[in-house]
């Protein structure tokens, strides 16, 4: 290194501030004044969790959000072409969501019917 | 440095008599440290206040056996590193080694021409080769002590000396020309 820049970073040695008088109070205010963040109160080995739970939590609100729910109750186009098949007790049993929903029904389709 | 450790244990615990003895006794060093990157009083004074609040937020990570120094130096050498990474950005004339125009209408003593030609040199540096460049040279860290400031590899330090002087010795070279 040359010698004005050695010469240079001597003198930077002897350029240093002192603290004031009141500096101590200075901080020491500032440091009551000081507000915690919800993220100072959480322990510093708990904040990687805590990232990762609301990143889950987000990632899983968006994909609920974003993609469109199922409609309940309704019938797909293969339970329209099957369905034609099948009889007025087997469609009651196959497409309704409740189940089959008398004790009639269980025995129409064991071919118990009285 | 030689201070009382029962005053870390009773901070920790919220006792503001024993926070405000370690704002005393450590303010010095703390002001020292900030100097190397700062030229203005305010500058220091602000950049000061800020290191002694992170301080006594993260008071509390501070084992008994810790190095408190150490750690506090760690602090205070990371919220420069902020600040000049910040005042980079906005280049503007709180920049360490500031910009001359700035200081131009400030009654300064006098330097030589050479002096004003290497803190150009450095005010061109990135943060991350300035730092570990004026520890060394002003502080006289060891790149060991340089190292466990930054958190960083002793074989790192080497390279960011290496690479701050090459490019240090190339402006000032090219200022020759």
């Amino acid at each position: 290194m040359n010698s004005s820049l050695n010469n240079f970073f001597k003198e930077e040695r002897k350029r240093v501030f002192e603290p004031g008088p009141y500096f101590a109070q200075r901080v020491m205010a500032a440091v009551s004044q000081a507000v915690p963040t919800v993220w100072d109160v959480i322990p510093r080995a708990m904040r990687p969790i805590m990232a990762l739970s609301l990143i889950l939590l987000f990632g899983v609100l968006s994909v609920q959000i974003i993609l469109p729910a199922e409609p309940a109750g309704t019938v797909g186009p293969i339970m329209v072409v099957v369905g034609q098949d099948l009889t007025q007790a087997e469609q009651r049993f196959y497409l309704d969501p409740n189940g089959p929903s008398d004790e009639l029904d269980d025995l129409n389709l064991l071919g118990l019917t009285p | 440095m030689n201070f009382d450790r029962e005053l870390i244990v009773r901070a920790q615990a919220g006792d503001r008599e024993a926070q405000e003895s370690l704002v005393k006794i450590f303010s010095p060093m703390v002001f020292r440290l900030i100097s190397r990157f700062f030229r203005s009083r305010e500058d220091v004074e602000d950049l000061a206040q800020d290191v002694f609040v992170k301080m006594f937020g993260r008071i509390d990570q501070v084992r008994p056996d810790e190095n408190f120094p150490g750690w506090l130096q760690r602090v205070a050498v990371n919220t420069c590193y902020d600040e000049l990474r910040k005042t980079r950005r906005r280049r503007t004339a709180m920049e360490t080694f500031g910009p001359r125009e700035v200081t131009e209408g400030i009654v300064q003593p006098e330097e030589p021409k050479d002096f004003g030609k290497a803190r150009l040199a450095l005010q061109a540096l990135d943060p991350k080769l300035r730092i570990p460049l004026i520890l060394k040279e002003v502080e006289e860290m060891s790149v060991e002590e340089i190292a466990r400031t930054l958190s960083i590899t002793e074989t790192n330090v080497k390279v960011r000396l290496f690479r701050a002087r090459k490019k240090l010795a190339a402006s000032l070279g090219d200022e020759k020309k």
